[in-house]
């Protein structure tokens, strides 16, 4: 099986020690059916085996089609939900056992901001009550530096002093998404775990908001979990990059190298797929995925991909591949690289 | 190539209770027959108005104030609601960003086919029946004569945009108005949908105006471009032009927003500051004043489209200084 020992990492920010993150084996389930009495019947395996490590200070991107179980993973590695199995090591310490009351300091530590500003922010609360609520449940500030605290978050988003007495509806989708920046980096966490966090803005703006996430890490020293479906933007801000296909882990390796060489047919056909922004530069038409994603929940034996590879084998039909070393720092789950 | 579509001065506002939101601000432009034309442009910049204006579809609180949109010559802004019905569906259709909202989920994916092409091309009964399965065999849909009896919750999200464009392109229209036609599916699934779309267009002879947010789309698609921004066109020219040479800072400062795919290098990227203008009280200068690094007080004043060679215009007094200079130089 995909042997985290294995996965290790080089370049920036690596000190050699444990990772800030470590996720080995996690399986997130849902039951779809229930049987008259109770049983379940029809399970969705959104997420099932996945292993990864994040260092200190390092992008993770996770990437793949919609429904490949990426969202699930960030979810459940900040523990937003219960987890089927696996474990999720912060520090060393395992977190997929326990309850919210032994969580809560690492809640502080770990912090998130969404898709949808729209709907992620409160709208019966105004920015000074939105930024400063994090700072009331982790403590450490009394009423008159809570609004010191805001304020000078405010001003490290690029939102100004005024902004703070104003309602979410009264700003602009990107502004709204520095809010949630602010309120995010309130209790002063280590690690964020960005879930399509430019996607519902306009591309003008995507760039203000990854530049800023950029500064806040080299500043704060933050360790990012990037989700996203823009390919050439994750591509951009992550040192590693894994590929999700149907709840899998089916490529893992440096943004470069995978974008330069990606080894299994799924992250090929992936990348094929991006509209490059050159007519100098024609999509490869030939290389084109056919067919949609199979139902996820009909669990089929083998190569989750084999029914859209090109390549498919008998084999593929038979047996599963495991996640495997293909080069340094480099991982994929595919039959051709044995 | 002849022209088919010509847009004149086309403004289109919606009347909220705060007042008047001018979200087409007097849009020109032309589009000839067989071309693949493309309207870029972000959330709030008209292109989405534009398009619907185009047919007379925008929602009960907006009006076309002025312009003209001519269609072989004839105008469908002033043509009576029955004859422009004819125009909807026969010469001109449209698909949209989401598939499931335009489809009747009540009703069969093979009836709502049929429906089109009975109304349109007075098929009978089963007739219609055969060509609209053999328009789901043309969009990539896996047995059709199984699929045509399914409602369209039974469909994906990608097939629903096929099963669109079969309805689309079934009375062979001259024009295809596109509104986001992929920005809901994914990249694989788009990929899969923009080359269909350019194929079949390319064999029917269909002119195409693709209204897309995403640069890389328009430069795969599309041979022509028009960028949009504050209810007005900033920059018009083909592909090349526009990509190349872009004349306009609001288009160079699109192109340079995106991440550039350079191998081994890991650029800052170079944002564009601020946000679109307020339609509701737009500036009466050039929109894009307040966000340009280049911006002077002559900019307070709406400068002329000034082309910088034959088809390649854009609005910025910066091109108009350049062409005077051009000019001089020549004498």
């Amino acid at each position: 099986m995909s042997d985290n020992s294995l996965l290790e990492g080089r370049g920036q920010a690596r000190t050699g020690k444990t990772p800030l993150l470590e996720v080995r084996r996690l399986a997130k389930h849902f039951t779809i059916e229930k049987s008259l009495f109770g049983r379940t019947t029809k399970v969705l395996k959104a997420v099932d085996d996945v292993s990864f490590h994040i260092h200190r200070g390092e992008t993770f991107g996770l990437v793949g089609e919609s429904g490949c179980g990426k969202s699930t993973t960030g979810r459940s590695v900040i523990r937003l939900f219960d987890i089927t199995s696996g474990e999720i090591c912060y520090e060393g310490i395992d977190l997929a056992g326990m309850n919210e009351r032994q969580l809560k300091p690492y809640r502080q530590k770990m912090q998130a901001i969404f898709q949808d500003p729209y709907s992620s922010l409160n709208p019966g609360m105004n920015v000074m009550e939105l930024i400063s609520e994090p700072l009331e449940i982790y403590g450490g500030y009394s009423r008159s530096n809570r609004r010191d605290r805001v304020i000078e978050l405010l001003e490290r988003v690029g939102l100004k002093r005024e902004h703070a007495d104003r309602y979410p509806h009264e700003f602009s989708g990107g502004q709204r998404q520095r809010i949630s920046i602010a309120r995010s980096i309130a209790s002063g966490p280590e690690f964020v775990l960005c879930d399509e966090p430019i996607s519902a803005l306009d591309v003008s703006v995507q760039a203000q908001v990854v530049n800023m996430l950029e500064d806040l890490q080299q500043e704060l020293g933050l360790t990012y979990l990037f989700i996203a479906h823009d390919l050439s933007m994750v591509r951009h801000i992550s040192n590693r990059i894994g590929v999700m296909y149907m709840g899998k882990l089916v490529e893992v390796s440096f943004s470069e190298e995978l974008y330069t060489h990606p080894a299994h047919p799924y992250t090929e056909a992936l990348l094929a797929a991006i509209p490059i922004p050159d007519p100098k530069v024609l999509m490869p038409t030939d290389r084109l995925l056919q067919g949609e994603l199979p139902s996820p929940i009909d669990a089929a034996i083998g190569c989750k991909f084999r029914s859209r590879c090109p390549y498919a084998s008998r084999r593929c039909g038979e047996e599963e591949p495991v996640l495997k070393r293909i080069a340094p720092g480099h991982y994929a789950a595919c039959h051709l690289h044995e | 190539m002849t022209e088919l579509l010509s847009v004149d001065q086309l403004r289109t506002s919606f009347f909220t209770r705060d007042g008047e939101v001018q979200a087409v601000r007097g849009v020109s432009f032309s589009i000839k027959e067989g071309e693949l034309i493309g309207i870029v442009g972000e959330s709030g910049s008209g292109k989405s108005v534009t398009a619907k204006s185009l047919l007379r579809l925008i929602p009960p609180s907006g009006q076309i104030v002025g312009g003209q949109s001519k269609l072989r010559g004839v105008d469908l802004l002033s043509l009576p609601e029955e004859k422009l019905r004819k125009v909807r569906g026969h010469q001109v259709a449209m698909i949209f960003q989401d598939p499931m909202t335009s489809l009747n989920p009540v009703l069969t994916v093979g009836a709502q086919l049929t429906e089109v092409l009975r109304r349109h091309q007075k098929l009978s009964r089963r007739h219609a029946r055969q060509e609209a399965i053999e328009w789901l065999r043309q969009v990539g849909i896996p047995s059709p004569e199984i699929r045509i009896d399914q409602y369209p919750h039974e469909f994906s999200g990608g097939m629903r945009q096929r099963v669109m464009i079969a309805m689309a392109l079934s009375c062979k229209p001259d024009l295809l108005v596109a509104d986001e036609p992929t920005t809901a599916l994914d990249v694989t699934i788009q990929a899969q949908i923009l080359a269909l779309l350019t194929n079949l267009c390319k064999t029917t002879g269909t002119s195409v105006l693709l209204i897309t947010h995403d640069l890389g789309v328009v430069a795969q698609v599309c041979s022509r471009v028009i960028v949009m921004y504050g209810g007005l066109i900033m920059e018009e020219g083909t592909v090349e032009d526009i990509f190349s040479a872009p004349q306009h800072p609001y288009t160079k400062g699109l192109l340079r927003s995106i991440p550039r795919m350079r191998e081994g290098r890991r650029e800052r990227l170079v944002p564009i500051e601020g946000s679109p203008p307020n339609l509701l009280n737009p500036p009466s200068g050039c929109p894009f004043m307040e966000r340009c690094p280049q911006a002077s007080s002559e900019c307070l004043i709406l400068p002329p489209y000034v082309e910088s060679k034959p088809g390649h215009r854009s609005l910025c007094w910066l091109t108009v200084a350049r062409k005077s200079e051009r000019q001089e130089g020549l004498q």
